[in-house]
């Protein structure tokens, strides 16, 4: 099968995530994911099972449920061709357990699949952590796509500007109610 | 040299008339809506009203106008059924009708603070986003092409940009495939792009609810006088709905608050941070009012407009509306509650308000006032504004006096310590309203007068029978001298009057002042005036019982009741009383 | 859309004086019988806390302690501070004075709201619209406290004359008095000066119930001190009026000798011509010998280059650049008055030398009444113009030149019959509007009568 590399099919294949993956029950979701990632590693490189670093990775998960489920999808959106390559190892476990829980502190799971900019997001993000391109495009490129795309940089842009923003609607607000008012603008003013 | 371009425009005009069919059948092959009006030159198309653009719609006439000599200029003659099914998506879609369109304009200017004028361009600017979203991705039109080429003639603007970035990120389009000039993008406007492009989506159904949030992402673009103009430049040739409502007539029931609409103003900015508050603590205490402080609701438990606001809303939708009517209809919707119910004895009693006929129910008429058949009789297919029918009423001319209730004079203080009835809702006037509609509706005759002296008044010639004569007097201003001036009341009363009349005045304890005057007696004015009006005087004093009270005493000796109000929404109680007693169920 | 932008009266009394208990000498002023037809209500809106201020500003600005000439007020670098880190337009900027740019009015009628400073509590803004006499119509905002402080700053004028103001609710302190084809009017009181009336009130005859009682009002209240402009003070003298005020403040265009000689030998009382902009008020008061004498201590000048932002060297000619004031809602730093003069310091009191102020215009009907260029000012506020020129030939006939970003066409045909009202018959009227950006002055009045 060929290793379709085509945004619009990652995208896709995506949303296409069967809404068991997020719906699991509270105490068994540390387990199933632990057992997702398992068999999607297993499926995906060869010498899997003498890996005792991702051993230790797995013994040691404990995160948050949005971060289960989350870790969850991303194991269905790694279960696909393009993915089956040893080299791609290191991106795709350091994606699951360093840099999707770090977004799912501002992403809720759902999100991923439900929001058309949080998907292509996702998948982005996933791409980066693997160095793969999408076809046809350059570094910077897909560079330039992620960090327009990116949640993390938007609230930090957000919180530096936000304030100004809303300090001068206020002004502004003040300013046209006191001159619709009578204001004391004229008072002891020629 | 004008035939070789008649010639080409002629040539798009049959083509255009051809993709008119395609660009129906995108959105239903069932629409009814009539051809657009091809104009040849943008001569003719400046005759229809259309000027910056090749193309607008008029929601008074549900009619497309477009100018083929622009669009052969702007290289679009190509594009007919995505500048034609664009056209179609504002009047089927997005803003529709008169009605919702105003209701969005009110929904936006919620989040322009000090800006409202600019909503209209808001409007269109969103509407454009929603209906090209739709046509591009749920109906396979290559709308981004039309930007392309277009764009080629656009200075571009920081407003620009971010409206062509957010067409770039809801579709996926690689960063300056429509907003070419590079230099000006920016992180923020990428930010703004990416919030925008996400509310278009989530409200493309709903989408009068997210007017608020689109204005206030738009808001920082539209604050410095020479970006705005800039933005407007660019968007100049696209604004195809800003004159949409124009000569749309009156619309009723938007002078209520639009509780919704204020809810909504909200800034997705703000929203995307969630809950972490940004670190200055006074900046939340200030944002938290934004949208909100002295502009929620007035009048009868708060729930309307201030009539500053309701004007200016109104005359965006329909900037020829007539001012005067505008604040006519504000304060006759909020008295209508609060007026005597029509009398029933419609048919055989005299002195009372009769049907007159039928006249044309406009779209922005309230839907309870059709007259269901008196319409299906005028038509059997019902076309809202025009098979639609309503009653009119008017006063039935039989003058059996003696039948009649008493006519009633009303002087209203206008003076400086009076607020001007057009920019804050008046409590007097309302009151007056109250009485006077439903002195008119039993069949009364009302005279009105404001009078601000010493310097300057105003009054209704004599009495009257005509609700607008009478509102025309009550709602206007003065805002001179410092009370009602006593020397009015000579005007209706200077001799006995053949039909009597009941006299009330709104004004304040510095009435006493003007009574005690040195230039005239107008002690005496006063006493004769009640006498000569033949029916009952009342004073509503805004003042308390114990001040003035040798000046009370001498006036009650008259025959003046005196009604005090302490605090000015009580006028309404005193007017309803007034009105059902003097006028409910008389014959 | 103008309708609800224009103001109005909204306040109550309680509101305009929250100190004030007694208000029978503001009623006595407003239903006097010869009171004019006021057509607004005004207040200093003083609370308790913030006449305190006002009181402790009167006490800093009698000290009179400038600066040397090598050296910065003592109040320079905490002032910097604090613009620098609460007023958004300074964030980002240096805390010494030397490395600021100059900033022009063009700044602060574009984003006035960058000029307030974090501190400040938007429930004590208040905005006045400038009608633009010098320049393009403006909002500048302010405070309650800064706003009182016009009357101390009044005080410490008269302070060295051995005038005072005094305090009591029985007698009418300052009386503004105008004489324009309309403006507001109103009696007031002032909390600072212990509920003293403050009236402002407009000669034309239009605006009384009869001529005479112009003249009558003013001799019943007696102002103790009277300002306006040249224009206003020529028709007060022209009224005769037998009145004895302590002394008369000029402002806002150049009061010539002539006038100043007929007003004090008429009133018996000192004239005083002062500098003052919409910006900061009260800068500086002439002294006779072609200087201008500085009054506020917590006002800095500087002379700047006029095209470059370059310092001359001292005594020389340039253009006046202030820091400082009172208005946290719009401090200063290096801003631009658009006027012009050198500067001198003496014994520790800076003057500004050959201040060239902005001289009045006088434009004249064919009956020949004058017009005040502040009517068409205003007039013109209504259109959306950049900036405009209006010069007035020999034969009176009228030119008018407009900038606008956005033409249209029914608008200089507007403007045209605006103007034909306030010039009357018989003058013609040529309207031309461009969409260049100006060259000259944004709002230049010129002349070819008297």
């Amino acid at each position: 099968m060929k290793k379709q590399k085509e945004l619009f099919a990652l995208l896709h294949h995506l949303k296409n995530c069967p809404s068991d993956f997020l719906d699991v029950k509270e105490n068994l979701s540390k387990m199933i994911t632990k057992a997702l990632i398992a068999d999607l590693f297993r499926k995906l490189f060869n010498d899997f099972e003498d890996d005792k670093d991702l051993k230790a990775l797995l013994s040691q998960l404990n995160v948050s449920e949005n971060e289960y489920r989350a870790i969850r999808v991303a194991t269905w959106f790694f279960d696909q061709p393009l993915f089956h390559d040893n080299n791609l190892q290191d991106g795709i476990t350091s994606f699951l357990f360093e840099r999707l829980p770090l977004l799912s502190k501002h992403v809720k799971a759902e999100t991923w699949l439900d929001d058309e900019d949080r998907t292509e997001e996702f998948v982005r993000e996933a791409l980066r952590s693997c160095h793969v391109l999408i076809d046809g495009e350059s570094e910077d490129e897909a560079q330039d796509r992620l960090d327009a795309l990116s949640t993390i940089k938007r609230l930090k842009i957000l919180e530096e500007t936000n304030a100004p923003l809303l300090r001068m609607k206020a002004i502004r607000q003040a300013m046209a109610e006191k001159k619709a008012r009578e204001a004391a603008n004229v008072y002891g003013r020629e | 040299m004008d035939g070789k371009i008649n010639v080409s425009t002629e040539t798009l005009r049959s083509q255009w008339r051809e993709a008119w069919i395609s660009a129906r059948s995108v959105w239903s092959a069932f629409l009814m809506l009539r051809e657009p009006v091809w104009c040849l030159t943008s001569e003719a198309a400046r005759k229809e009203g259309l000027t910056g653009s090749f193309a607008m719609i008029r929601l008074t006439d549900h009619r497309i106008v477009i100018d083929l000599e622009k669009v052969k200029n702007y290289g679009v003659g190509d594009e007919a059924v995505q500048v034609l099914a664009h056209e179609i998506g504002h009047h089927i879609y997005t803003p529709a009708n008169l009605r919702d369109n105003a209701v969005l304009l009110g929904r936006i200017r919620w989040s322009l603070a000090d800006m409202e004028d600019k909503a209209a361009f808001v409007a269109n600017i969103y509407e454009d986003l929603i209906i090209n979203d739709i046509l591009h991705r749920s109906k396979d039109l290559d709308m981004a092409i039309v930007y392309q080429k277009i764009n080629k003639d656009v200075p571009f603007s920081p407003l620009w940009t971010l409206i062509m970035r957010t067409y770039e990120f809801l579709w996926k389009l690689k960063r300056g495939s429509l907003a070419t000039d590079l230099l000006l993008h920016n992180d923020k406007i990428d930010v703004d792009a990416s919030l925008m492009a996400s509310l278009v989506r989530s409200y493309a159904k709903r989408w009068i609810d997210g007017g608020g949030r689109f204005a206030a992402l738009m808001y920082p673009y539209l604050v410095e006088e020479e970006a705005f103009k800039k933005g407007m430049a660019s968007m100049a040739v696209y604004l195809d709905t800003e004159k949409a409502g124009e000569g749309g007539g009156m619309i009723s029931g938007l002078v209520e608050l639009d509780l919704e609409g204020i809810e909504g103003a909200i800034d997705p900015r703000t929203e995307a941070t969630g809950d972490k508050q940004p670190k200055n603590k006074k900046t939340i205490d200030i944002s938290a009012s934004f949208g909100k402080t002295d502009r929620g609701g007035t009048g009868p438990k708060q729930r309307y407009l201030q009539p500053g606001v309701y004007i200016d809303l109104l005359k965006q939708v329909n900037p020829n509306v007539d001012e005067q009517a505008l604040i006519n209809q504000y304060y006759r919707e909020i008295a209508s509650p609060h007026l005597i119910r029509f009398p029933v004895e419609v048919t055989k009693s005299t002195g009372i308000m009769i049907p007159e006929g039928t006249d044309v129910w406009e779209s922005g008429d309230a839907i309870e006032e059709i007259d269901w058949l008196e319409s299906a009789i005028a038509s059997p297919h019902i076309v809202p504004g025009y098979s639609t029918r309503k009653r009119l009423y008017g006063e039935d001319t039989d003058s059996d006096q003696s039948m009649k209730p008493l006519d009633v004079y009303i002087g209203i203080d206008c003076s400086g310590s009076m607020s001007n009835p057009r920019v804050s809702f008046s409590w007097p006037v309302l009151a007056a309203t109250v009485i006077g509609l439903s002195a008119l509706r039993a069949g009364a005759k009302v005279m009105g007068c404001l009078s601000g002296e010493p310097g300057s008044f105003m009054e209704t010639k004599g009495f009257v029978t005509k609700e607008v004569d009478l509102l025309t007097i009550l709602t206007s201003y003065l805002g001179t001298g410092y009370s009602y001036g006593i020397p009015r009341l000579n005007t209706p009363f200077h001799a006995p009057l053949k039909k009597k009349s009941h006299v009330v005045i709104v004004t304040d304890d510095d009435i006493f002042h003007m009574l005690n005057a040195k230039e005239a007696n107008h002690w005496a004015i006063a006493e004769t005036a009640l006498q000569h009006a033949g029916g009952t005087g009342t004073m509503v004093l805004h003042s308390r019982p114990d001040w003035n009270k040798p000046g009370v005493k001498l006036l009650r000796d008259m025959g003046w009741h005196i009604h005090y109000v302490t605090d000015e929404s009580s006028m309404l109680d005193f007017a309803r009383e007034f009105s059902k007693k003097n006028y409910h169920k008389r014959r | 859309m103008d309708a609800s932008k224009k103001p109005t009266v909204a306040l109550t009394d309680e509101e305009r004086f929250p100190l004030i208990n007694d208000l029978f000498y503001l009623k006595q002023m407003q239903q006097d019988d010869t009171a004019p037809k006021f057509n607004f209500q005004s207040g200093d809106r003083l609370r308790s806390e913030q006449l305190a201020h006002v009181k402790s500003y009167a006490s800093k600005i009698k000290t009179k302690q400038f600066w040397n000439t090598d050296s910065q007020p003592s109040w320079m670098s905490e002032y910097l501070n604090w613009c620098t880190s609460t007023v958004p337009f300074y964030t980002n900027r240096s805390n010494v004075l030397t490395s600021h740019p100059t900033i022009r009015r063009r700044d602060i009628h574009d984003s006035p709201w960058q000029f307030v400073s974090a501190d400040c509590d938007l429930k004590d803004l208040l905005v006045y619209q400038t009608s633009g006499t010098t320049g393009a119509a403006m909002d500048v905002v302010f405070d309650p406290i800064s706003q009182a402080c016009w009357i101390p700053q009044l005080e410490s004028l008269l302070q060295p004359l051995g005038i005072r103001l005094s305090r009591s609710n029985r007698h009418v302190a300052i009386a503004l008095i105008c004489d324009q084809q309309t403006t507001i009017t109103y009696a007031s009181l002032s909390t600072y000066l212990d509920g003293a009336g403050v009236l402002k009130i407009n000669l034309n005859p239009s605006e009384w119930k009869r001529d005479d009682d112009r003249r009558d009002f003013l001799e019943k209240y007696n102002p103790e001190v009277l300002t306006g402009d040249p224009f206003a003070f020529n028709s007060l003298l022209a009224l005769q009026p037998n009145i004895r005020p302590k002394a008369m403040v000029s402002s806002a265009m150049k009061l010539t000798n002539d006038l100043r000689q007929k007003l004090e030998s008429y009133f018996d009382c000192p004239v005083l011509d002062i500098y003052s902009l919409t910006e900061c008020r009260m800068v500086a008061v002439a002294d006779g010998d072609g200087r201008h004498r500085a009054i506020r201590p917590e006002l800095y000048f500087e002379i700047f280059h006029p095209q470059e932002d370059v310092l001359m060297p001292p005594g020389e000619r340039g253009e006046l650049v202030i820091t400082g004031g009172n208005n946290p809602f719009l401090p200063l730093i290096r801003y631009r008055t658009g006027d012009f003069c050198s500067m001198t310091i003496d014994n520790g009191t800076p003057y500004l030398v050959d201040l060239e102020a902005r001289l009045p215009i006088a434009y004249y009907r064919s009956d020949g009444s004058f017009i005040n260029n502040i009517d068409i000012s205003r007039a013109m506020t209504d259109f959306p113009l950049v900036g405009f020129s209006i010069h007035q030939q020999i034969d009176k006939h009228v030119t008018f030149k407009g900038w606008c970003s956005t033409l249209d066409e029914r608008m200089s045909e507007k403007i045209r019959a605006t103007l034909e009202d306030l010039f009357g018959e018989n003058i013609s009227v040529k309207v031309s509007c461009t969409r260049e950006t100006p060259t000259t002055k944004p709002v230049s009045f010129t002349s070819d009568i008297g």
